[in-house]
């Protein structure tokens, strides 16, 4: 086999990346695609959100309301994109937390013995609740403002990261690498963040971004139910909601906003699914 | 230079039967020596080797470097003193971080211990050196080590255990997982590496043929114990365990392979599969010098 050792600058190398490899490329667009009509809400939508229009409520699509209108007539495009804007945010910003969370636990857990047991029943304990009953408890305690789902995210998730880096832990501190760099005189803190590290993140980075789109399902799930972000601020589980009872009378109320969850579910899924691949530096595709 | 006194290393896994991986072990490495250890799989010989590292705690007994005590010592003062003793595993695969190249794996002890570098020199050029020590184009080291070969990757893990210039190398059967070709270079390598660099070696092997080669001095390891250990152990073998490796048997029966009986407690190590074993066996013999050796044997001749 060949390895060519030439200097190669990023953006060919990203272009290496996508070139071949269809799944990726496709759900980096999608990816792309929701997250700049999230970031963009506020210029792209052609209405205020809250702006209710009773004459034109729940009107079909037309140049003034792209998507139609709801029950109110406030304009479902704008409601959807804001709502992207609120889920998106809500489901990175907890995804960050719990796999930091889960790192820094499961390191600790698998690489200092002394710890294992007690961190390891503590998220026995959290594992053992499905995530979204812990997520709607928690929630009813702390209310539905996205601070609050953020927090209860983030109690219920980090367990199974942590359980994951554990066990990747446990394997790697036994490995010759490591062993080699105690020998030499390495730190813990050396040890865990160079050689530990670096070495667990593939799985979990493939995990997280499947984790992303679980979240934006449970995002609109507590939203369907009723105990997600409240209105008038626009969400996509509530419209879904709100949606059904119109649904023959204005389907695109429904249907937009289960579309744009299916969506944005099937860009993490896709990727996250090449991902793993792509950050194994034994595969011999690329070069990270 | 190095010397364990009464090494003991009792692993006790919960749930499970405890089991004594190292028994009692006395050792020492000169300056610039080699020392081949021999025995079989599972006697103990890597947790030897681990215990003179301090890689994991002695259950009972002691290390000495240069005749400082290192069992007592805290992570902090034993970490500079880890730097003169360096270990070449048997897996070259797993001994480097899969994630750097090999030239960064090779300069680790230099981001460890930046003050070990010789002042005013760059990394870079004392990457060339060791590279040229070992014998590694400075392309192989701009790789991956899943993309370079076996004996090519343990050049690499020796390059960087030289990096410090270590007082002791120690090799845990560096060559097994090797194809015999490769094997003699990096024997090769090793021996001239010690006698450019006066290092000394602890050579762990269960090839005789090799640690004859090697070894300046040879001790033979069973059941945990250092049974046998001296100058011309593996060409007049007295321990009927290391007459058993040597194929030397005294009658024409095939050396046992298999255990008889069980081991009564406190016996020796040897005495299930001992030929010759007597009553007085039944106590463990102590280790005893005898003519250019030590060795645990109650059939040598009290001086």
């Amino acid at each position: 086999m060949e390895y060519s050792h030439m200097a190669v600058s990023g953006m060919n190398r990203a272009w290496e990346l996508f070139k071949g490899n269809t799944t990726l490329t496709i759900g980096v667009l999608l990816f792309v695609l929701i997250s700049m009509l999230a970031i963009m809400a506020p210029t792209i939508s052609p209405h205020d959100p809250a702006e209710m229009n009773f004459k034109e409520k729940l009107s079909p699509p037309s140049a003034s309301f792209p998507l139609g209108t709801d029950q109110f007539g406030r304009c479902i495009f704008s409601r959807i994109v804001h709502g992207a804007q609120t889920s998106l945010s809500i489901a990175i910003i907890s995804t960050l937390i719990v796999v930091t969370a889960g790192f820094i636990i499961g390191m600790y857990a698998g690489y200092f013995s002394k710890y294992d047991a007690f961190l390891m029943r503590m998220t026995d304990i959290l594992l053992a609740f499905p995530n979204i009953v812990l997520a709607i408890a928690i929630v009813g305690v702390v209310g539905p403002s996205p601070a609050g789902i953020i927090l209860s995210f983030s109690i219920s998730g980090w367990a199974k990261y942590a359980r994951m880096i554990r066990g990747s832990t446990l394997s790697l501190k036994n490995s010759g690498f490591v062993e080699a760099a105690k020998a030499l005189g390495a730190s813990d803190r050396y040890i865990l963040f160079r050689h530990i590290l670096p070495n667990s993140y593939g799985p979990i980075i493939e995990i997280a971004t499947l984790g992303l789109g679980s979240r934006i399902v449970a995002i609109s799930g507590l939203g369907f139910l009723g105990l997600g972000i409240q209105p008038p601020t626009p969400e996509l589980g509530t419209i879904l909601k709100d949606g059904l009872l119109y649904l023959q009378t204005a389907p695109m109320m429904a249907l937009s906003a289960g579309g744009m969850i299916m969506i944005f579910v099937l860009a993490t899924n896709l990727i996250g699914s090449e991902l793993r691949s792509i950050m194994d530096p034994r595969s011999d595709s690329i070069e990270l | 230079m190095i010397e364990g006194r009464g090494l003991t290393k009792i692993f006790n896994p919960p749930g499970k039967n405890r089991i004594i991986a190292v028994d009692g072990v006395d050792i020492q490495i000169n300056t610039g020596e080699t020392l081949a250890l021999v025995g079989e799989s599972g006697c103990g010989k890597s947790t030897l080797s681990r215990l003179l590292l301090l890689l994991i705690p002695p259950t009972s007994g002691e290390v000495f470097f240069e005749g400082q005590n290192l069992t007592g010592l805290n992570e902090k003062k034993l970490r500079l003193i880890r730097r003169k003793i360096q270990i070449v595993h048997q897996q070259p695969e797993s001994a480097l971080n899969p994630r750097w190249k090999v030239a960064d794996s090779i300069c680790e002890p230099f981001r460890i211990h930046p003050d070990a570098l010789p002042h005013g020199r760059q990394v870079g050029e004392e990457l060339e050196k060791l590279l040229g020590l070992v014998g590694l184009e400075p392309e192989q080291a701009s790789r991956y080590p899943h993309q370079l070969s076996g004996g090519e990757l343990q050049r690499a893990v020796i390059a960087r255990a030289i990096a410090l210039e270590p007082a002791l190398i120690i090799c845990d059967e560096p060559t097994s997982m090797l194809d015999v070709s490769t094997q003699a270079a990096i024997v090769r390598l090793l021996q001239s590496l010690q006698q450019k660099l006066g290092c000394a070696l602890l050579f762990i092997t269960h090839d005789q043929g090799l640690a004859h080669m090697i070894g300046d001095r040879t001790a033979i390891m069973f059941g945990g114990q250092v049974v046998e250990e001296g100058k011309g152990v593996l060409d007049r073998p007295l321990h009927p365990f290391t007459r058993r490796i040597t194929s030397i048997s005294d009658s024409c029966t095939l050396p046992l392979t298999e255990p008889q009986g069980v081991r009564p407690p406190g016996s020796c190590v040897y005495y299930q599969f001992c030929p010759k074993k007597t009553e007085k066996c039944l106590h463990n013999p102590e280790m005893r010098e005898y003519k250019d050796r030590r060795m645990r044997c109650h059939k040598i001749p009290h001086a």
